[in-house]
């Protein structure tokens, strides 16, 4: 881990390096898939020392080695040469352990290049497919820019849904009436 | 030395006054002396009369002492008298005198003091009625006092106790209805709950989704 202040540091060298649109979105996707490869968690090992992260972050391993596992698995993900360039500078100052902070920071900073903006939209069931988009053009006008949807279930909600924007979050959930009501009658 | 003195200065003073005659009495009178001499000669004369003077050295014809002599005498041993034993002798009843007089008059004093100590303690045996009523009475409006003073306090105390009471009651009334409508509430919520569980449907949901929908195209986010 590392602080926030840094992780952004990091995330607007890397978008320095990307000289359009397309390449920053490359490089979000191999971020996000690094991250990825890092959260993997082998059960059988529940110190989970030899989880990639912690290798990677150990400082009891070599150099050398560390870098050659790090660049099997930016083969593995498809990283281009500049990527692979930036996570060698990470890996050499000890931030390896911060590309988590690092990618958010960075996927922020390239929705907002891109115009983009991330929802979570929570309902009691799967939303059907029209339900969807018709949520996405909403937030869409709303935002005035285009959003990346992400449904979730939670059947507490009992029905309805809740939306979150940003710093924003549109209720409309059987489960936050039902609460209101409680305080209403409470008081 | 001065137990001494008085020992001594008394025995010295009976022995001259005692001592003295005797002497005097133990010498032959002169009159004895001038007859037994006429009985052995005329040739004596008898002399008669008072003798004024006669030699002190001694050698006088007749042996009579002269009166001036032995006024002399008198006088002379008056002052000896006088420097040892009639001084002291003064002077020891001056101290006496003086020792009785203090006595008396402590004995006076005392006698005075008893006398008023008599006249206060028949005073005060005299008032102790009047004392004993008058205790009585202050008692009495003592107690009365406290009684109340005690009776004041227990009422305040109690009252104390009482609003403590009425206060803690009040509280638990409180907490005791806040948990019953919290109770009542949660069940009502919770049967609320379970009916719209069993009633909620597709149709709701998309019911739901549209309000959703048409509240949000009609509102503008900041660009966060």
């Amino acid at each position: 881990m590392i602080n926030g202040s840094l992780a952004k540091r990091y995330a607007r060298a890397l978008m320095s390096l990307a000289p359009n649109a397309a390449t920053r979105d490359r490089y979000l996707a191999t971020l996000g898939d690094f991250t990825t490869a890092c959260k993997t968690h082998d059960d059988a090992d529940p110190s989970g020392e030899s989880d990639l992260i912690n290798v990677l972050d150990a400082g009891h391993h070599t150099l050398a080695n560390r870098r050659a596992i790090l660049h099997a698995v930016l083969r593995k993900v498809g990283a281009d040469p500049n990527m692979v360039k930036f996570f060698d500078l990470v890996l050499e100052r000890g931030r390896i352990s911060g590309t988590e902070q690092i990618f958010l920071h960075y996927r922020d900073l390239a929705d907002e290049a891109a115009g983009r903006i991330r929802a979570t939209v929570k309902t009691a069931s799967a939303l059907d497919p029209s339900s969807t988009t018709r949520i996405k053009g909403a937030l869409e006008q709303a935002t005035g820019k285009t959003v990346l949807l992400e449904t979730k279930v939670d059947p507490e909600l009992i029905g309805g849904l809740v939306a979150h924007v940003g710093s924003y979050t549109l209720d409309r959930s059987v489960r936050t009436s039902l609460d209101k009501l409680r305080s209403s009658l409470r008081s | 030395m001065n137990a001494m003195n008085r020992i001594l200065i008394p025995l010295s003073a009976a022995l001259v006054v005692w001592a003295a005659p005797l002497v005097a009495l133990a010498s032959p009178p002169h009159g004895e002396e001038a007859a037994h001499d006429a009985g052995h000669g005329a040739e004596h004369h008898v002399s008669e009369g008072i003798k004024w003077i006669s030699n002190p050295i001694g050698g006088a014809e007749d042996g009579r002492t002269g009166f001036i002599i032995i006024i002399a005498n008198f006088v002379g041993l008056f002052f000896i008298l006088n420097a040892i034993l009639f001084r002291g002798l003064r002077k020891m009843h001056k101290e006496k005198t003086d020792a009785i007089r203090t006595e008396l008059n402590r004995a006076t004093a005392a006698r005075a003091e008893a006398d008023a100590l008599v006249k206060e303690y028949e005073a005060k045996l005299g008032s102790l009625e009047t004392e004993v009523e008058d205790i009585r009475a202050a008692a009495k409006k003592t107690a009365a006092a406290e009684y109340d003073r005690i009776l004041a306090e227990a009422k305040e105390q109690a009252e104390k106790i009482r609003d403590a009471g009425v206060r803690a009651a009040e509280r638990e009334a409180a907490r005791r209805r806040a948990e019953l409508e919290n109770a009542i509430v949660e069940q009502a919520v919770a049967k609320a709950e379970a009916a719209i569980r069993s009633s909620f449907g597709g149709a709701d949901q998309r019911r739901l989704v549209d309000a959703w929908v048409a509240e949000v195209t009609d509102t503008q986010l900041g660009a966060n």
